[in-house]
Protein backbone atom coordinates (compact mmCIF):
# COMPACT_ATOMS: atom_id res chain seq x y z
CA UNK A 1 0.00 0.00 0.00
CA UNK A 2 2.69 2.52 0.76
CA UNK A 3 4.93 1.51 -1.31
CA UNK A 4 2.05 1.61 -4.50
CA UNK A 5 1.55 4.90 -3.33
CA UNK A 6 4.97 6.00 -3.19
CA UNK A 7 5.15 4.44 -7.19
CA UNK A 8 2.35 6.71 -7.74
CA UNK A 9 3.82 10.14 -6.64
CA UNK A 10 6.75 9.60 -8.36
CA UNK A 11 4.66 9.16 -11.48
CA UNK A 12 3.02 12.41 -10.98
CA UNK A 13 6.48 14.11 -10.00
CA UNK A 14 7.79 12.61 -13.37
CA UNK A 15 4.62 14.23 -15.57
CA UNK A 16 5.00 17.37 -13.72
CA UNK A 17 9.02 17.78 -14.61
CA UNK A 18 7.95 16.48 -18.06
CA UNK A 19 5.39 19.24 -18.38
CA UNK A 20 7.66 21.82 -17.39
CA UNK A 21 10.55 20.85 -19.67
CA UNK A 22 7.98 21.18 -22.79
CA UNK A 23 6.54 24.43 -20.77
CA UNK A 24 10.03 26.08 -20.99
CA UNK A 25 10.94 24.21 -24.23
CA UNK A 26 7.70 25.94 -25.93
CA UNK A 27 8.87 29.18 -24.15
CA UNK A 28 12.29 28.78 -25.71
CA UNK A 29 11.36 28.16 -29.09
CA UNK A 30 8.52 30.72 -29.44
CA UNK A 31 11.18 33.62 -27.69
CA UNK A 32 12.93 32.22 -31.45
CA UNK A 33 10.34 32.50 -33.27
CA UNK A 34 9.15 35.91 -32.18
CA UNK A 35 12.58 37.66 -32.20
CA UNK A 36 12.90 35.85 -35.61
CA UNK A 37 9.80 37.80 -37.04
CA UNK A 38 10.66 40.68 -35.36
CA UNK A 39 14.01 41.18 -37.29
CA UNK A 40 12.69 40.13 -40.46
CA UNK A 41 9.95 42.85 -40.19
CA UNK A 42 12.55 45.07 -39.26
CA UNK A 43 14.50 44.47 -42.30
CA UNK A 44 11.43 44.33 -44.99
CA UNK A 45 10.38 47.95 -42.99
CA UNK A 46 13.72 49.52 -42.96
CA UNK A 47 13.99 51.22 -46.78
CA UNK A 48 16.69 53.78 -47.77
CA UNK A 49 16.29 55.68 -50.58
CA UNK A 50 18.99 57.72 -52.84
CA UNK A 51 18.67 60.48 -55.32
CA UNK A 52 21.17 62.30 -56.99
CA UNK A 53 21.07 65.37 -59.55
CA UNK A 54 23.28 67.50 -60.87
CA UNK A 55 23.76 71.01 -61.53
CA UNK A 56 25.82 73.47 -63.41
CA UNK A 57 27.44 76.68 -61.35
CA UNK A 58 27.59 79.83 -63.66
CA UNK A 59 29.00 83.11 -62.26
CA UNK A 60 25.93 85.58 -63.21
CA UNK A 61 26.57 89.18 -63.07
CA UNK A 62 23.65 90.45 -61.28
CA UNK A 63 23.14 94.39 -60.07
CA UNK A 64 26.75 94.55 -60.47
CA UNK A 65 27.52 92.05 -58.66
CA UNK A 66 29.05 88.62 -59.63
CA UNK A 67 26.83 85.63 -58.29
CA UNK A 68 26.68 81.87 -58.76
CA UNK A 69 23.29 80.48 -60.06
CA UNK A 70 22.82 77.19 -60.75
CA UNK A 71 21.15 75.77 -63.71
CA UNK A 72 20.30 72.61 -65.60
CA UNK A 73 23.31 70.89 -66.87
CA UNK A 74 22.42 68.21 -69.38
CA UNK A 75 24.78 70.10 -72.00
CA UNK A 76 28.39 71.38 -70.06
CA UNK A 77 31.47 72.05 -71.28
CA UNK A 78 34.86 71.50 -70.17
CA UNK A 79 35.66 73.99 -67.42
CA UNK A 80 32.39 74.12 -66.73
CA UNK A 81 31.77 73.82 -62.35
CA UNK A 82 28.83 71.08 -61.95
CA UNK A 83 27.53 70.55 -58.11
CA UNK A 84 26.05 66.65 -58.08
CA UNK A 85 23.55 66.45 -55.05
CA UNK A 86 22.62 63.03 -53.12
CA UNK A 87 19.71 62.95 -51.30
CA UNK A 88 18.91 60.56 -48.89
CA UNK A 89 15.60 59.36 -47.32
CA UNK A 90 14.56 56.87 -45.09
CA UNK A 91 11.35 55.52 -47.08
CA UNK A 92 10.57 52.81 -44.60
CA UNK A 93 8.94 52.38 -40.93
CA UNK A 94 12.62 51.60 -38.49
CA UNK A 95 15.21 53.37 -38.46
CA UNK A 96 18.19 53.65 -40.76
CA UNK A 97 22.09 53.00 -38.77
CA UNK A 98 25.25 53.41 -39.98
CA UNK A 99 24.41 54.88 -43.58
CA UNK A 100 27.36 55.03 -45.95
CA UNK A 101 27.17 56.59 -49.07
CA UNK A 102 29.93 56.05 -51.99
CA UNK A 103 30.33 58.22 -54.93
CA UNK A 104 32.57 56.77 -57.40
CA UNK A 105 33.81 60.19 -59.31
CA UNK A 106 32.90 59.65 -62.88
CA UNK A 107 35.32 60.03 -65.54
CA UNK A 108 35.46 63.63 -67.16
CA UNK A 109 35.27 65.12 -64.14
CA UNK A 110 38.14 66.32 -61.47
CA UNK A 111 35.89 66.76 -57.95
CA UNK A 112 37.42 69.37 -55.74
CA UNK A 113 38.46 68.12 -52.78
CA UNK A 114 37.67 71.26 -50.66
CA UNK A 115 34.23 71.24 -52.04
CA UNK A 116 32.66 68.29 -50.49
CA UNK A 117 29.91 69.00 -47.80
CA UNK A 118 27.53 67.02 -46.08
CA UNK A 119 25.68 68.27 -42.37
CA UNK A 120 25.83 65.44 -40.32
CA UNK A 121 28.03 63.46 -42.22
CA UNK A 122 31.96 62.42 -42.44
CA UNK A 123 33.84 62.92 -45.30
CA UNK A 124 36.14 60.68 -46.39
CA UNK A 125 37.92 60.49 -49.72
CA UNK A 126 39.52 57.74 -51.77
CA UNK A 127 42.51 58.04 -53.95
CA UNK A 128 42.92 54.07 -54.58
CA UNK A 129 39.66 53.16 -56.13
CA UNK A 130 37.65 52.78 -53.02
CA UNK A 131 40.35 50.68 -51.09
CA UNK A 132 41.34 53.01 -48.69
CA UNK A 133 39.20 56.62 -47.71
CA UNK A 134 40.80 59.75 -45.91
CA UNK A 135 39.93 62.99 -44.82
CA UNK A 136 40.56 65.23 -47.74
CA UNK A 137 42.86 66.88 -48.64
CA UNK A 138 44.33 63.22 -48.83
CA UNK A 139 47.78 63.62 -48.47
CA UNK A 140 50.91 60.99 -50.54
CA UNK A 141 54.13 60.65 -49.90
CA UNK A 142 56.72 61.66 -51.87
CA UNK A 143 60.07 60.74 -51.97
CA UNK A 144 62.53 63.05 -52.42
CA UNK A 145 66.02 62.79 -54.14
CA UNK A 146 67.57 62.63 -50.86
CA UNK A 147 65.58 60.11 -49.80
CA UNK A 148 63.45 61.88 -47.14
CA UNK A 149 59.74 61.75 -47.92
CA UNK A 150 57.43 64.95 -48.16
CA UNK A 151 53.49 64.85 -47.57
CA UNK A 152 51.82 66.88 -50.20
CA UNK A 153 48.16 66.68 -50.83
CA UNK A 154 46.86 64.62 -53.97
CA UNK A 155 46.15 65.86 -57.25
CA UNK A 156 42.51 66.82 -57.49
CA UNK A 157 42.76 64.45 -60.84
CA UNK A 158 43.66 61.65 -58.59
CA UNK A 159 40.36 61.23 -56.89
CA UNK A 160 38.12 58.13 -57.33
CA UNK A 161 35.43 57.81 -54.55
CA UNK A 162 34.18 60.04 -52.07
CA UNK A 163 32.46 58.26 -49.32
CA UNK A 164 29.99 60.17 -46.93
CA UNK A 165 29.08 58.16 -43.00
CA UNK A 166 25.74 59.51 -41.45
CA UNK A 167 26.76 59.91 -38.12
CA UNK A 168 23.31 59.17 -36.85
CA UNK A 169 20.37 57.00 -37.23
CA UNK A 170 18.11 58.07 -39.35
CA UNK A 171 14.09 58.10 -38.21
CA UNK A 172 11.88 56.98 -40.78
CA UNK A 173 10.83 60.02 -43.04
CA UNK A 174 14.31 61.59 -42.23
CA UNK A 175 15.84 63.05 -44.86
CA UNK A 176 19.55 64.65 -45.63
CA UNK A 177 21.90 65.71 -48.12
CA UNK A 178 25.11 65.44 -49.28
CA UNK A 179 27.34 67.08 -52.49
CA UNK A 180 30.44 68.05 -53.88
CA UNK A 181 31.82 69.98 -57.13
CA UNK A 182 33.46 68.66 -59.96
CA UNK A 183 35.01 70.06 -62.92
CA UNK A 184 34.45 68.80 -66.26
CA UNK A 185 37.46 68.17 -67.38
CA UNK B 1 64.36 96.80 -102.85
CA UNK B 2 63.82 95.41 -99.69
CA UNK B 3 59.86 94.14 -99.39
CA UNK B 4 58.05 93.69 -95.88
CA UNK B 5 55.95 90.20 -95.79
CA UNK B 6 53.67 90.61 -92.79
CA UNK B 7 51.52 87.15 -92.51
CA UNK B 8 48.76 87.90 -90.18
CA UNK B 9 46.23 85.00 -89.56
CA UNK B 10 43.23 83.79 -90.49
CA UNK B 11 40.96 84.30 -93.30
CA UNK B 12 39.99 82.17 -96.45
CA UNK B 13 37.93 79.65 -97.12
CA UNK B 14 37.85 76.51 -94.90
CA UNK B 15 37.46 73.01 -96.18
CA UNK B 16 39.87 71.25 -93.82
CA UNK B 17 39.45 69.24 -90.88
CA UNK B 18 41.75 69.05 -87.87
CA UNK B 19 41.61 66.19 -86.21
CA UNK B 20 41.19 67.06 -82.43
CA UNK B 21 44.26 65.78 -80.87
CA UNK B 22 46.72 65.56 -78.08
CA UNK B 23 46.72 69.06 -77.94
CA UNK B 24 43.01 69.15 -78.28
CA UNK B 25 41.57 70.54 -74.20
CA UNK B 26 38.98 68.56 -72.44
CA UNK B 27 36.73 65.64 -72.40
CA UNK B 28 35.72 64.82 -76.75
CA UNK B 29 32.43 66.41 -77.21
CA UNK B 30 29.49 64.37 -76.93
CA UNK B 31 31.26 62.32 -73.97
CA UNK B 32 28.57 61.20 -71.84
CA UNK B 33 29.72 61.71 -68.08
CA UNK B 34 27.56 59.41 -65.78
CA UNK B 35 27.11 59.58 -61.92
CA UNK B 36 25.52 57.09 -59.67
CA UNK B 37 25.78 56.54 -55.87
CA UNK B 38 25.53 53.84 -53.61
CA UNK B 39 24.98 53.93 -50.21
CA UNK B 40 24.80 50.26 -47.24
CA UNK B 41 23.53 50.82 -44.17
CA UNK B 42 22.19 48.88 -40.84
CA UNK B 43 18.63 48.25 -40.16
CA UNK B 44 17.79 49.16 -36.04
CA UNK B 45 18.71 45.18 -35.22
CA UNK B 46 22.23 45.79 -37.05
CA UNK B 47 21.77 43.90 -39.78
CA UNK B 48 23.57 45.14 -42.53
CA UNK B 49 21.25 45.83 -45.79
CA UNK B 50 21.11 45.27 -49.54
CA UNK B 51 23.03 48.12 -50.99
CA UNK B 52 20.75 50.49 -52.84
CA UNK B 53 22.06 52.82 -55.65
CA UNK B 54 20.71 56.15 -56.65
CA UNK B 55 19.16 56.87 -59.89
CA UNK B 56 21.82 57.66 -62.52
CA UNK B 57 22.55 61.28 -64.15
CA UNK B 58 24.29 62.22 -66.90
CA UNK B 59 25.92 65.27 -68.71
CA UNK B 60 26.49 65.52 -72.10
CA UNK B 61 29.87 67.72 -73.50
CA UNK B 62 29.74 70.21 -75.64
CA UNK B 63 31.74 70.97 -78.21
CA UNK B 64 33.93 74.03 -77.89
CA UNK B 65 35.60 75.22 -80.79
CA UNK B 66 39.20 77.02 -80.57
CA UNK B 67 42.34 77.12 -82.90
CA UNK B 68 45.49 78.55 -81.67
CA UNK B 69 47.32 79.82 -84.97
CA UNK B 70 51.12 80.20 -84.35
CA UNK B 71 52.57 82.65 -84.76
CA UNK B 72 49.61 84.68 -85.43
CA UNK B 73 52.07 87.30 -87.53
CA UNK B 74 55.55 86.76 -88.82
CA UNK B 75 57.37 88.69 -91.27
CA UNK B 76 60.06 89.01 -93.17
CA UNK B 77 62.33 91.21 -95.64
CA UNK B 78 62.93 89.85 -99.53
CA UNK B 79 64.19 91.37 -102.28
CA UNK B 80 62.37 92.14 -105.28
CA UNK B 81 61.10 88.49 -106.68
CA UNK B 82 62.08 86.53 -103.99
CA UNK B 83 59.86 83.29 -103.09
CA UNK B 84 59.76 83.69 -99.13
CA UNK B 85 58.06 80.57 -96.71
CA UNK B 86 56.26 81.37 -93.82
CA UNK B 87 55.65 78.40 -91.60
CA UNK B 88 52.75 78.35 -89.16
CA UNK B 89 50.88 75.69 -87.53
CA UNK B 90 47.89 76.06 -86.24
CA UNK B 91 46.25 73.92 -83.39
CA UNK B 92 43.29 72.58 -82.72
CA UNK B 93 42.53 73.15 -79.21
CA UNK B 94 38.53 72.51 -79.11
CA UNK B 95 37.07 69.40 -78.00
CA UNK B 96 35.98 67.91 -81.00
CA UNK B 97 37.45 67.55 -85.07
CA UNK B 98 36.59 70.86 -86.59
CA UNK B 99 37.05 72.66 -90.26
CA UNK B 100 38.61 76.29 -90.38
CA UNK B 101 38.47 78.97 -92.92
CA UNK B 102 41.95 80.66 -93.06
CA UNK B 103 42.74 83.25 -95.16
CA UNK B 104 45.72 85.96 -94.85
CA UNK B 105 46.39 89.68 -94.99
CA UNK B 106 49.35 91.82 -95.38
CA UNK B 107 50.83 94.75 -94.32
CA UNK B 108 53.64 97.25 -95.57
CA UNK B 109 54.32 98.41 -98.89
CA UNK B 110 54.06 95.58 -99.97
CA UNK B 111 51.52 93.02 -102.49
CA UNK B 112 52.72 89.32 -103.07
CA UNK B 113 52.10 88.48 -106.53
CA UNK B 114 50.58 85.28 -105.69
CA UNK B 115 50.17 83.54 -102.03
CA UNK B 116 49.67 79.71 -102.17
CA UNK B 117 49.66 77.82 -99.07
CA UNK B 118 50.68 74.03 -98.47
CA UNK B 119 50.04 71.57 -96.18
CA UNK B 120 52.90 70.46 -94.28
CA UNK B 121 52.26 66.72 -95.11
CA UNK B 122 55.70 65.34 -93.75
CA UNK B 123 55.75 67.56 -91.04
CA UNK B 124 59.30 68.56 -91.40
CA UNK B 125 58.21 72.43 -91.47
CA UNK B 126 59.63 72.88 -94.64
CA UNK B 127 58.50 73.10 -97.63
CA UNK B 128 59.62 70.08 -100.00
CA UNK B 129 58.98 67.72 -102.29
CA UNK B 130 57.35 65.56 -99.61
CA UNK B 131 55.11 67.86 -99.13
CA UNK B 132 51.26 68.21 -101.07
CA UNK B 133 50.40 69.85 -103.98
CA UNK B 134 49.27 73.85 -103.54
CA UNK B 135 46.19 74.12 -101.85
CA UNK B 136 46.25 77.33 -103.53
CA UNK B 137 44.17 79.68 -101.67
CA UNK B 138 42.19 76.61 -99.77
CA UNK B 139 44.06 74.97 -97.19
CA UNK B 140 45.42 73.96 -93.96
CA UNK B 141 48.61 75.88 -94.20
CA UNK B 142 51.21 75.20 -92.25
CA UNK B 143 53.35 76.04 -94.98
CA UNK B 144 52.76 79.78 -96.92
CA UNK B 145 54.71 80.79 -99.61
CA UNK B 146 54.56 84.79 -100.64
Amino acid sequence: MTKAFFITGRLIMATYIGVRKSLILLCFLTGIVFFGSADAQAQQETKLDLKTTVEKELKVKKQGKTVLEKVPAENSSPGDQLVYTITYTNAGKGAVVDATIVNPIPRGVTVDPMGIEGTDANVTCSIDSGRSFHAPPVMVKIKKPDGSLESKPAPPESYTHIRWIIKKPLAPGQTGQVNFKATVK
Amino acid sequence: MKKLCVFSAVLYTLTVGLAASAEAAGTLAGTAISNQAYADYKDANGNAMTRVFSNTVTVSVSQVAGINVDPASISSTAKNGDVIYFHVQSFNTGNANDSQTYTYATSGAWTPTSVRMFHDANNNHVYDSGDGPSLLQVGSLLLMSC
